[in-house]
């Protein structure tokens, strides 16, 4: 009995060694993985044009922040320190991430022009029609 | 090209140098190992040995990242400011006696003169004195030793003390670099130590010609 104990226990520890081999290097790419999107994110966070976007937001409401948004036309490249001495799936991760978030950034803050833009432009619409009313006057026999 | 860049460019056609760059943020610390080569006016080739073997090519506004043992590469292409390698530029820049500040629109607001050393403060472009903040040079006996640029509120954001100065043509070359980035709440260290620099030299062919193996499918980033 002593001797079947044993021989199930180690069974169960080779099973458990095994698992431990297979999901340490599964467990250590999605750190890598994770703190590579961290790091990205962080920098982005560093770097985004936020007022910048605020005043092309402004200028051209609902369009700014669409296009911006979209990632068609805004594609910011990596600062170089970023990526110096990296490995290639480093850098293509970082990249991705970062301009991703220097999109979404850039498109916050393009929305917040936006809204002060239109909110210009309703009250510009709304002094005009105000001010061509008074300027018409009835005349009256 | 101004007269600062024209002189510059008479001083200095290449520059060879082995660095070994430490970089420190949240508790972890990154050691990268190369050798860089400067082509005047703007090509820059890294090649980075340790941890990994990686070139990088700056010119102008095209960044080339190059894996020899992976195959593999990268051309990141911006359609606004040419690439540069800042820990570079930090070296290099000390050619010029303003560091390059009147190029970038600063104006020199007022100067003190103690012994052999000089601190100058410079004012941001009237443009953008609502976005930056003031720089401070210190110089002695005619090396750079102290940078600061300071934020709108007058609190330093980055600080670079220069050490162990090379004299070459008229310049004092700081072969030591350490700079501190004061952020929200943490703070990042990088120190570059510079060694065996070469002016004027021949460059390697390979650094010279290079240009990416045609087998090699090269990923495109561009904006």
């Amino acid at each position: 009995m002593i001797k079947g104990s044993f021989g199930n226990l180690g069974k169960a520890l080779s099973l458990f060694l095994s698992l431990l081999i297979l999901a340490v290097p599964i467990v250590a790419q999605e750190n890598w993985q994770q703190e590579t999107i961290a790091k990205a994110k962080k920098q982005a966070g560093q770097d985004a044009p936020g007022f910048i976007f605020g005043i092309y937001g402004c200028m051209a409401p609902l369009i700014v922040p669409l296009v911006v948004g979209s990632g068609w036309m805004y594609k910011p490249s990596p600062p170089p320190t970023a990526v110096v001495g990296k490995s290639p799936e480093y850098v293509a991760l970082f990249t991705e991430t970062y301009q991703r978030h220097m999109q979404k950034a850039a498109a916050k803050w393009a929305w917040y022009g936006s809204a002060v833009g239109c909110l210009f432009w309703v009250a510009l619409s709304v002094l005009t029609v105000f001010a061509a009313e008074e300027a018409y006057q009835p005349y009256y026999y | 090209m101004d007269g600062n860049h024209y002189s510059f460019c008479q001083i200095i056609k290449t520059i060879s140098v082995e660095f070994t760059r430490e970089y420190s943020e949240d508790n972890t610390k990154e050691i990268i190992k190369g050798k860089i080569h400067y082509q005047s006016p703007s090509k820059t080739v890294i090649k980075i040995m340790d941890p990994i073997n990686q070139w990088m090519i700056l010119e102008d506004k095209e960044m080339l990242i190059y894996y020899p043992d992976d195959k593999k590469a990268f051309r990141i292409i911006s359609s606004q400011n040419p690439f540069s390698m800042p820990f570079f530029q930090a070296f290099i820049g000390v050619v010029k006696e303003d560091y390059g500040l009147t190029e970038l629109g600063y104006t020199m607001a007022n100067y003190e003169t103690n012994d052999n050393s000089l601190i100058s403060h410079w004012n941001p472009p009237k443009n953008l004195s609502k976005f930056l903040g003031k720089i401070i040079l210190e110089f002695k006996d005619n090396k750079i030793i102290r940078m600061e640029l300071k934020n709108t509120d007058g609190k330093t954001i980055i600080k670079s003390l220069y050490k162990n100065h090379i004299f070459h043509g008229a310049t004092y070359f700081p072969l030591e670099i350490s700079t501190t980035t004061y952020l929200n709440a943490s703070f990042t260290f990088e120190k570059i130590v510079y060694r065996h620099l070469q002016f004027n030299s021949s460059l390697p062919q390979d650094i010279v010609d290079f240009k990416i193996p045609e087998d090699i499918k090269v990923k495109e980033v561009k904006w």
